[in-house]
């Protein structure tokens, strides 16, 4: 689109610097969209998978208008969950030994 | 299943963009409750040890623990995680605007030329404030104020639909649980109060201003701000459900309002986005606008007083880390004092904690509660912060 209209995509100001290492900052930020980003592949993925069970076929289209019910979404909801606790494990291991135990 | 209520200019997610926001929401949710916490104990067994030695007492401020604690690896990587799924949820927000803002200008400005319940005043000579216009504040990209075409919505959209990912909800599936709470608040403190004509101060995409006008039908509400775009989407939006609410372009500073026109103002969680000097003149204006026996009653997050250092620099993340320049600086200002400076009654002024929008919204079933904490490290949904004073009666 041509004539699309451009969004601001980054806040006023700078951006602190968490990391010793900026390049750390920057590495943390794509571990984080890659994993968003395979989080919407396997929403996605739900999605043809259950339209394909219930029509046997789909088009695109039918993807867009599909809405998970509550189990759907419970379902999707503790995938994601069991998704970012493999992702993040070494975050939660680190906790685990700081307060005191071998981890959760 | 949680979801955002559907109005006319809401914007509409695709399949995978649902699926971004979906998993930034719960992603901060996780970091928040599961990670964040451990923040504790990185303190007291690494940080508190070594900030002994080299202050030689006990650390007295929290901003020296701050000094301390950026210091420690598991600090930086939680609050990298908070900063970044920040970023990420307003980007994510912001594709579904964009793939269809031209469609939703057009239906705000459908609603204003239709018949109206309520009423638009965008003032064209209007400056926005410096402390709004030079500050994205929580990251939002291009802030309050920006406008970036003729009849903008974006600012008012992007509000709306990334608060209610980054609150996880606890605003309620049409966003009004601060207004919600407020008229809880109102009946629990005035019983069968109904405001004649009200004013809210600071309404953004109008989610407050809403729930109040669900609580009190039969008052006049007007509400301002400073940003165009915000107050165009949040017309549309009250207009698509139904409410009559009059929106201004104006500064909580220096309002046009007659003198006495109002018999109640409310401002909602407004004042951590004002510079200091702001805060003294809303008081001010406040009072001036309120007829005798008036009621200004606000939100804010508690003040730090009183509260142990450790407590206070958790609560205060957001200052270096979200782009909340004065939300430290409002949480050590004293609203009885500026008050009184103000006019209003001394003796009549309180504060102190009332019904929080959890509260709120658990008379909504939709709405997830569990969830105790949002924002930076630290806000607790339980209960909210309220100040009320009067203007005297002679």
């Amino acid at each position: 689109m041509s004539d699309k209209i451009q969004t601001p995509r980054q806040a006023k100001g700078k951006r602190p610097q968490y990391f010793d290492d900026p390049n750390m900052d920057q590495m943390h930020a794509m571990i984080i969209a890659l994993a968003t980003e395979v989080s919407v592949l396997a929403d996605r993925f739900d999605t043809i998978e259950r339209v394909l069970e219930s029509k046997g076929s789909l088009t695109r289209a039918d993807i867009e208008a599909w809405e998970p019910d509550d189990a759907a979404w419970a379902e999707r909801k503790e995938n994601r969950a069991e998704l970012i606790r493999r992702v993040f494990r070494s975050v939660r291991e680190a906790r685990g030994v700081l307060e005191g135990d071998d981890g959760p | 299943m949680l979801r955002q209520e559907e109005h006319a200019v809401l914007p509409k997610s695709t399949v995978n963009e649902q699926a971004r926001q979906d998993f930034l929401n719960q992603l901060g949710k996780h970091v928040l409750n599961e990670i964040t916490p451990g923040n504790k104990a990185a303190y007291e067994k690494r940080v508190l040890p070594q900030l002994r030695q080299e202050l030689g007492r006990e650390p007295e401020s929290r901003h020296e623990i701050r000094k301390g604690m950026v210091r420690d690896p598991y600090y930086q990587m939680t609050s990298s995680f908070q900063r970044t799924v920040q970023e990420m949820m307003w980007n994510s927000v912001d594709d579904t605007i964009q793939r269809q803002l031209p469609e939703l200008i057009a239906t705000a400005k459908d609603i204003r030329a239709g018949e109206t319940l309520g009423s638009l005043h965008i003032d064209p000579g209007f400056e926005i404030p410096d402390y709004v216009a030079e500050n994205d504040h929580h990251c939002m990209p291009g802030g309050y104020s920006g406008e970036l075409v003729d009849d903008d919505i974006t600012a008012g959209a992007l509000y709306d639909k990334g608060a209610f990912i980054y609150t996880q909800g606890l605003f309620g599936p049409r966003m009004d649980g601060i207004g919600k709470a407020t008229a809880l608040m109102i009946a629990a403190t005035w019983p069968g109060l109904q405001p004649r004509k009200l004013l809210e101060i600071g309404c953004t995409a109008g989610g407050s201003t809403s729930g109040l006008k669900f609580a009190f039908p039969e008052t006049e509400i007007h509400a301002i701000d400073v940003g165009p775009s915000v107050l165009r989407y949040a017309h549309a939006r009250a207009e698509s459900l139904g409410l009559a609410i009059h929106f201004h372009q104006m500064s909580g500073e220096a309002m046009t309002f007659d003198d006495a026109s109002f018999d109640f103002v409310n401002c909602p969680a407004t004042l951590h986005e004002m510079s200091r000097s702001a805060v003294h003149n809303v008081f001010k204006e406040a009072y001036r606008v309120l007829e005798p026996g008036g009621i200004f009653l606000l939100s804010e997050l508690p003040p730090y007083e009183g509260v142990d250092p450790w407590t206070q620099f958790v609560r205060d993340w957001d200052t270096y880390n979200n782009n909340e320049p004065f939300w430290g600086t409002v949480h050590e200002m004293n609203f009885a004092e500026i008050a009184a400076e103000a006019g209003f009654d001394a003796d009549s002024y309180w504060q102190g904690n009332g019904p929080g929008i959890a509260e709120a919204n658990a008379m909504t079933s939709a709405v997830e509660v569990q969830n105790k904490k949002f924002m930076g490290s630290t806000r607790g949904g339980g209960q909210a912060w309220y100040a009320h004073m009067t203007k005297p009666k002679a």
